[in-house]
């Protein structure tokens, strides 16, 4: 894959994830990465960063004899990920035009900008 | 390497760290390994990589986000010491022996690394309070750290030198730096040059001189001033965020771009000096016979370029009433927005000033909408 997934789009896919359900770091990565290639580390930064910014908290259960730390997104989460959402949508439409038809390219079809 | 050893270097590299957030990390990456089963547990250690590596990830995270080294006496000096055992002891299965006082070690706060061709000498610091000298004679491709043992403390290098060769066949040095905050970081070399990628935050100054060769940097925030010196070579800035940024070399082209900074300077006597997409107080770019050209950049007060037997261009973002130009040329003509103007070109009552000064080559001033309304309209 030529296209890295930068920190912002990290971010998002965290947010999006946990506003489904809550989840633990294990099941986090492993879902994260059947989607996209990212490598095993980069995701605790990540959390730790949403968590700083108010955007998740945690909350540890019993699982087997010890506890597992699960991640919950917060209301100010929720914000940031509509934001994101919109965000992206923006920069998808953009990239589509850049990127998505090979004919109507500025400078051939006359109508640049 | 099992889980418990790999988890044991893990906790070893974070030593520095106040004993709550490395017991967070610790947590998370032990629950990590119970969740993924003992069967996963050889493919986890091999995906999560060197602990060391691992530890200075988790530590850029720490120092983003609660800027533990920020404004301490005592920045992340012991956890270095974790990075450089656990780097020794991940390449030939020896643990080194670092011994220090802790005491001793709070002014330890800059980095010196001297390059000559190869190998690489790591000297005492300048006041030479902390004093040995170390010379790891590198092999291609290897990794150099240093400890130092005279008196009580013994470490030297906070960051790993590896030696590439690139396709023609010359060695440049690359210096990575753990996630740390440094007041002071030098870099010098004769005849190799020197790529500096730093994910630390630089506080101080980062300075790097060479004679013959390119001076690569990228990727460092938060310095106060960055400056790369070279007589022969070429400067190549890139993603850099810094108060002072200054590129001087006399017969190299000099490339910024992605630059923010509040003062720009690019000197060269012969070659051609090239500005982009970067954000800026005021930028100063003087060649004599090289061509400049500065596009796509943001700034507030000042751009000024200066140089005799070649072109000037300048693309300025927005429209002519919000600058104040001043474009002389001596032997040419001057071309705004492709329209020819004569010798000299003035305009507008804007606040930001554009100086434009060349004597035998042509003066192009562009105005252009910013980017972003481009993409929306």
């Amino acid at each position: 894959m030529a296209f890295q997934t930068g920190a912002a789009l990290l971010d998002a896919c965290v947010l999006a994830v946990l506003d489904g359900r809550d989840v633990y770091g294990y099941e986090l990565t492993v879902y994260i990465k059947s989607v996209i290639d990212i490598s095993e580390n980069s995701l605790y930064p990540v959390l730790r960063r949403l968590q700083k910014d108010g955007c998740l908290t945690t909350y540890d259960q019993p699982f087997n004899g010890r506890n597992r730390r699960y991640y919950s997104i917060t209301d100010a989460g929720r914000r940031k990920l509509a934001g994101y959402r919109s965000d992206w949508e923006e920069y998808r439409k953009n990239m589509d035009l850049l990127l998505g038809r090979k004919t109507d390219t500025p400078g051939t079809s006359g109508d640049a900008r | 390497m099992n889980k418990e050893q790999y988890l044991q270097k893990l906790r070893e590299c974070l030593g520095g760290l106040p004993a709550k957030d490395a017991d967070e990390i610790m947590q998370y990456y032990t629950e990590y390994f119970e969740d993924a089963g003992p069967e996963h547990e050889a493919a986890v250690i091999e995906e999560l990589g060197d602990p060391a590596v691992l530890a200075a990830q988790a530590m850029e995270a720490l120092g983003q986000t609660q800027g533990i080294v920020r404004n301490t006496s005592r920045p992340l000096l012991p956890s270095l010491l974790g990075l450089l055992k656990g780097r020794g002891a991940a390449q030939d299965g020896t643990q080194p022996v670092y011994r220090f006082q802790e005491t001793d070690l709070e002014p330890f706060r800059s980095v010196f690394v001297h390059v000559r061709n190869c190998p690489i000498s790591i000297k005492e610091s300048a006041d030479g309070r902390y004093g040995a000298d170390v010379c790891l004679l590198l092999n291609e491709g290897e990794t150099a750290q240093a400890g130092i043992e005279k008196g009580v403390f013994s470490v030297r290098i906070s960051g790993r030198a590896i030696f590439h060769r690139n396709q023609q066949g010359s060695q440049y040095v690359k210096l990575y730096l753990p996630a740390a905050e440094y007041d002071r970081v030098e870099l010098h070399s004769s005849n190799a040059s020197v790529i500096s990628d730093c994910p630390a935050a630089i506080r101080g100054d980062l300075k790097i001189d060479t004679s013959n060769s390119a001076v690569n940097v990228s990727g460092i925030r938060d310095a106060e001033k960055i400056h790369a010196d070279t007589s022969n070579g070429t400067i190549h800035f890139r993603a850099l965020q810094c108060g002072e940024l200054i590129a001087d070399t006399s017969n190299g082209s000099i490339r910024i771009e992605d630059a923010a900074c509040d003062v720009c300077i690019a000197d060269t006597s012969n070659a051609s000096i090239s500005v982009k997409a970067s954000v800026f107080r005021k930028c100063v770019t003087d060649s004599s016979n090289g061509s400049i050209t500065v596009s796509g950049c943001r700034f507030t007060e000042e751009l000024k370029a200066d140089t005799s037997n070649a072109s000037v261009t300048a693309e300025l973002e927005g429209s002519e009433s919000d600058y104040r130009v001043s474009a002389d040329t001596s032997n040419a003509a001057i071309y705004v927005n492709g329209e020819k103007r004569g010798k000299s070109y003035s305009s507008g009552g804007g606040m930001r000033k554009v100086i434009l000064d060349t004597s035998n080559g042509r003066i192009n001033v562009t105005y252009r909408p910013a980017l972003t309304k481009d993409m929306h309209a």
